[in-house]
């Protein structure tokens, strides 16, 4: 057998903790060789070494002191959610879903050929959600969703910054995900 | 699991401690028995310093700001002595190991729960020493005796030797290469097993043994060398 390996010579010192069971080739070999006795040897001294420098204690009002740095540290800081689980994660996908859902309608509003012309008198029909809709579930089910939102929700929603949406995602489980593809899918094949 | 975990979070605390979580601490002793041992019957809700670790990220990520601050308490020591091996100062120690626990508090979120909070932190903290010492190198701070070790039963020639000797020690721990220095505080003063260290330096366990061993060789060498 060759000399032994470094993990080898790793399990031989902590044969000697007991902590494992050396191989009985391994063990064979170094009841046999001086080089691998004396290169144990040699380790097992550094270890010593090393496991004679003493931790210098702290004085015991350091950790209160410490405690209290950490606290100090972190009082600014708002306790973070877990990503995706809570009813703010759902927000975003349902922020996002409306996004998507807007941008949908806008884009059938403008593509959409131009009809005969409006007889005068005749009342035209508002641009309003409810109307650009009709009978269209998935766009029903968005106005719904959308109904739950507050105004500033729905402007950050409709202004976001660079890496809103992207970091918005980031955060959805995969349930999630499947969920807002599901609704754009939706949103997407009723365009078409 | 998992996903009693996660249900935990969006219903609070105290269902989080209904499910019966129990953790272990690095050393794989259970921290946490039985639940319903641990209620304060003044308000019905848990105590936090019975909590095991897991029930305590738990709360904090559902809200309980206080969780974290026994999170601090429960490990800060350990973290310290992590921070203090590997930078050789009280004051380099105290500073990583604050940051540590800061890092944790805004990174807790992403804690998986795959390995005990401990070796998290652990990883955190080898992380932030290993990011401090490419700026700087550790210095070995002589020790106060005084200060800190009880010497009540050494003579003074006993005492001057052995601190001599710690400090040759500790300047020869500083001069190993980044893992080697990790791998040996970890084993050595931290007593991780080598599976514990492989998880905490994201590497396999053979690699761990080589980096150990490689440690000791070179640790030898510098301490014949000086």
């Amino acid at each position: 057998m060759t000399h032994l390996t470094p993990d080898q010579f790793i399990d031989s010192i902590d044969a000697i903790d007991a902590k494992v069971d050396l191989s009985r080739a391994a063990s064979a070999h170094l009841a046999g060789c001086e080089v691998c006795q004396a290169e144990r040897a040699s380790l097992t001294e550094a270890l010593g070494d090393a496991r004679a420098v003493t931790m210098p204690e702290p004085s015991p009002l350091f950790w209160d002191h410490f405690s209290r740095r950490v606290a100090a540290a972190t009082s600014g800081e708002a306790v973070p959610v877990p990503a995706g689980r809570t009813s703010a994660g759902w927000r975003s996908v349902w922020a996002s879903a409306l996004v998507a859902g807007v941008v949908t309608v806008a884009f059938v509003v403008w593509r959409a050929p131009v009809g005969p012309a409006v007889p005068v008198g005749q009342p035209t029909v508002a641009a309003s959600g409810d109307a650009v809709a009709g009978d269209d579930h998935g766009l029903r089910g968005v106005a719904i969703l959308a109904s739950d939102l507050k105004a500033d929700e729905l402007q950050q929603v409709a202004r976001p910054s660079a890496d809103a949406t992207a970091a918005a995602i980031e955060d959805l489980t995969p349930a999630q995900r499947a969920e807002l593809v599901r609704l754009i899918k939706m949103q997407t094949s009723g365009a078409e | 699991m998992r996903a009693g975990a996660n249900a935990a979070v969006a219903a609070g605390w105290k269902s989080a401690w209904d499910l019966g979580m129990t953790g272990r601490d690095r050393t794989g002793s259970a921290v946490a028995g039985r639940t319903t041992d641990r209620v304060d019957p003044s308000d019905g809700m848990v105590s936090l310093e019975a909590a095991d670790d897991h029930a305590l990220v738990v709360a904090f990520l559902g809200g309980r700001r206080e969780a974290f601050d026994v999170i601090v308490e429960r490990h800060r020591r350990h973290v310290y002595q992590l921070c203090f091996r590997f930078m050789g100062s009280h004051e380099d120690a105290s500073d990583l190991a604050q940051d540590v626990f800061i890092r944790a508090f805004k990174g807790l979120r992403n804690f998986k729960n795959e390995s005990s909070l401990g070796t998290w932190l652990y990883r955190v903290a080898v992380n932030v020493c290993l990011n401090r010492r490419a700026l700087k190198r550790p210095e070995t701070e002589p020790l106060d005796p005084a200060e800190h070790v009880d010497t009540r039963l050494d003579s003074p020639l006993e005492h001057v030797l052995r601190e001599e000797k710690a400090l040759v020690v500790r300047d020869a721990i500083a001069r190993l290469p980044p893992k080697q220095r990790a791998t040996l505080v970890l084993r050595v003063y931290q007593e991780l097993s080598h599976e514990e260290i492989a998880d905490v330096l994201g590497s396999s366990v053979g690699a761990v043994k080589a980096n150990f061993f490689h440690a000791l060789g070179n640790l030898r060498r510098y301490l014949q060398s000086t």
